[in-house]
């Protein structure tokens, strides 16, 4: 298969309304399945009772966050390597993704947090390099629509992210290193003991949920993109004439 | 990134001894000079925001002391973001930032000489105040004399970082506020181990592990942010 | 220096783009020593953003020839050999003319003493503006000070040929024209080679006695 051929935007456009379908339906499938083991099959935990099972959600969020970030680092080096257009698309149109799992993560976090250590926000290591993870997700977003021209734009967030990609190890570290030394709370959502098979089953298939919810909300949003900055070429114009066909009664008679 | 190479400094003659960033460096103190009035206003942000945390905290000393040299740390971090935006501003807009990318020079290696004077003019005064702060906070001369060498190890590499943001959000409107969103993220570290190091004296214990940290940062810092923010211009005048 | 195309300056294939409108379509030319080329056409025509892409500081696809060496518009390869006038000036109000002068003199790799910038100076009609910040200079000043830096370039001629010019009649008075079109002269004489932006008559006198060519963009 010649990848290169999808490397357009035009050619990009319909396989992504392809396979669309088939992420969502993953992800709904793995949602379930996954809430089920979390929320029905796995045992109560010996130590934190039923309030442990946010975890299925905040854990795989948390990961999701991070995972995302790197796969906006790749698309970035191939925007400014190759100076293209779809891998600054797929830049944008993932990060707000990677916002909001990085915000559920964090939500999930405060509410896991409060009925364990009776505070919704300790300053952990890990909670705060996710904060600090969202407000890099954040400061991409906001430079890129402060940018009119679509191409600055386009490397410009390309660069942030490069450099933000190289920055989050040191920041990771240094919030670690400093709450250690600051004997902060240490927050383990296994609560140290070991985790229970089902558990780590459970977790691992809302982590892949959460990864087909990734890649949908991206293919979904990315054909926005494309349409929104395409707008001017000859086969979005096409796309948009075309009469849509009629889903409705209603529709078909307005038309005539 | 552009797939051919930039011309190198020495192409444009054989018997060229000039220093790209010896001349940036020598024009934007000369330039720095005579509009002295930025660097007052930097050091005046730094002494009043320093002064805001003991009349919005009280006065006790044992607070003060315990929480001044992050005050301190802060207070100069929110200074340099302010000189940040001045960085290539005034550049791009009179026209001379494109006079440089225009000569084949290295573009580096002028940010570089840049930065070292936006150091100079903007860092280190504050640096310099310092003293009189840590006196204000009721902090002792060891810690004073530490607050200060941390400060000397960080400023370069929050102004290295930072110039990568300026780069990024050079012409734009709400730039300032831009360049606070995208940097503060990426000072964490150095404030961390920048005012950890002050905070671990004053628990007895030894300041090296943070001093050596930030000397490390600062290194990365110094040798990468030249070329990406070189990028970061050649891509906002595109 | 002949390139492998033969021509001593080659553009081929220039495309570029200002968003969804394509300014220019595979646009190609050549210069020879002592050639200069009038680009002409209306606002927004891409006259200003063709000269930028020449030195690489607005994006083209294309291909120059120069000194021996083929490379793409954006390496920037040709921005050692060029002097550039853009729409702004590239002064700086708090330093004096014959320092910025100085300064640009430096950045271009005029070996200079102080002399020498006081004879452009001169040679560009403001030589008593010398010690005068620059901010303080009229537009038409500020334009002949942009153009010492040219002057300057004239000791020199083999380091910096190719001058790319972007309205530099702009704001000059009739005695500033007929300077600017001396300069011009001169270089050209002395085997530079130029391009102007301009929707001014320049060399108009100098059209009949010189190889003028012009594009029409737009």
């Amino acid at each position: 298969m010649n990848f290169y051929r999808y490397a357009s935007p035009q050619t990009f456009y319909p396989l992504a309304g392809r396979m669309l379908p088939w992420f969502v339906m993953a992800a709904v499938l793995l949602a379930v399945a996954g809430l089920a083991i979390g929320f029905v099959i796995a045992p109560t935990d010996f130590q934190q009772g039923e309030v442990y099972r946010i975890i299925f959600i905040h854990v795989p969020s948390a990961w999701m966050a991070m995972f995302v970030y790197l796969v906006m680092a790749g698309y970035a080096a191939l925007t400014l390597a190759l100076r293209a257009r779809l891998p600054a698309m797929m830049t944008l149109a993932l990060a707000p993704t990677g916002a909001l799992m990085a915000a559920i993560a964090l939500w999930t976090g405060a509410l896991w947090g409060k009925p364990t250590w009776g505070t919704y926000w300790a300053w952990d290591a890990r909670m705060t390099s996710t904060l600090i993870l969202l407000f890099l997700y954040l400061g991409y977003l906001a430079l890129v629509s402060a940018i009119e021209d679509t191409q600055r734009a386009d490397r410009a967030g390309a660069v942030l992210v490069l450099v933000g990609v190289i920055n989050v190890p040191i920041i990771y570290f240094s919030v670690q290193w400093w709450n250690t030394l600051h004997q902060g709370a240490s927050v383990s959502p296994t609560g140290g003991s070991s985790m229970a098979t089902v558990m780590l089953q459970g977790m691992l298939v809302m982590t892949l949920a959460a990864w087909c919810y990734c890649i949908a909300c991206a293919l979904h949003r990315v054909r926005s993109i494309i349409l929104e900055r395409e707008g001017h070429s000859h086969w979005v114009r096409r796309l948009v004439a075309q009469p849509a066909r009629a889903s409705s009664l209603q529709e078909a008679e307005n038309r005539i | 990134m552009s797939a051919t190479a930039r011309p190198a400094a020495s192409d444009a003659a054989a018997t060229d001894t000039f220093s790209p960033f010896g001349w940036a460096l020598r024009r934007d103190l000369t330039l720095a000079l005579r509009r002295k009035s930025a660097t007052l206003n930097l050091v005046g942000f730094f002494v009043l925001s320093c002064m805001m945390f003991p009349l919005a905290i009280g006065p006790q000393q044992a607070w003060l002391q315990r929480v001044g040299p992050g005050v301190v740390w802060v207070a100069a971090l929110l200074a340099l973001l302010l000189a940040l935006p001045r960085l290539f501003e005034h550049d791009h807009q009179d026209g001379s930032l494109e006079q440089m990318l225009a000569s084949g020079r290295s573009l580096p290696a002028l940010v570089a000489g840049k930065l070292l004077a936006a150091w100079l003019v903007s860092a280190l005064p504050l640096v310099v105040v310092t003293p009189l702060l840590a006196m204000s906070l009721y902090l002792d001369g060891s810690s004073t004399v530490l607050l200060m060498v941390s400060l000397l190890l960080g400023t370069p590499s929050l102004l290295a970082i930072g110039s990568i943001g300026a780069a990024l959000t050079l012409g734009l409107r709400g730039a300032a506020t831009l360049i606070t969103l995208i940097c503060l993220p990426l000072f964490v570290p150095v404030l961390i181990f920048g005012a950890g190091a002050v905070e671990m004296q004053a628990a007895g214990l030894s300041p090296l592990a943070h001093l050596a940290l930030l000397a490390a940062v600062m290194l990365l810092a110094l040798a990468s942010a030249p070329f990406v923010a070189a990028l970061g211009l050649r891509t906002s005048l595109e | 220096m002949v390139t492998t195309s033969g021509h001593w300056f080659d553009a081929r294939d220039l495309s570029l783009s200002r968003g969804p409108r394509l300014l220019l379509d595979k646009l190609g030319f050549t210069l020879a020593p002592g050639e200069a080329i009038l680009l002409q056409g209306p606002n927004g025509s891409g006259k200003s953003s063709l000269l930028r892409a020449l030195l690489g500081l607005s994006v083209a696809s294309g291909t120059l020839s120069f000194g021996g060496r083929s490379f793409a518009p954006g390496s920037g390869l040709l921005c050692p050999h060029a002097l550039y006038q853009g729409h702004a000036s590239g002064l700086k109000g708090e330093l004096t003319t014959i320092e910025n002068l100085g300064l640009a003199a430096a950045l271009d790799g005029f070996a200079i003493g102080t002399a020498a910038l006081q004879a452009a100076l001169a040679t560009t009609g403001i030589a008593r503006e010398a010690g005068i910040a620059a901010r303080r200079l009229s537009q038409g000043q500020k334009q002949r000070l942009v153009l010492a830096r040219f002057a300057l370039a004239l000791r020199e001629p083999a380091r910096r040929p190719l001058w790319l010019l972007d309205e530099p009649s702009a704001a000059l008075d009739r005695a500033g024209a007929a300077m600017l079109d001396a300069l011009l002269g001169q270089h050209l004489d002395q085997g530079g080679a130029a391009i102007i932006a301009t929707h001014l008559p320049v060399l108009a006198d100098a059209a009949a006695v010189r190889p003028l060519r012009r594009i029409e963009l737009g």
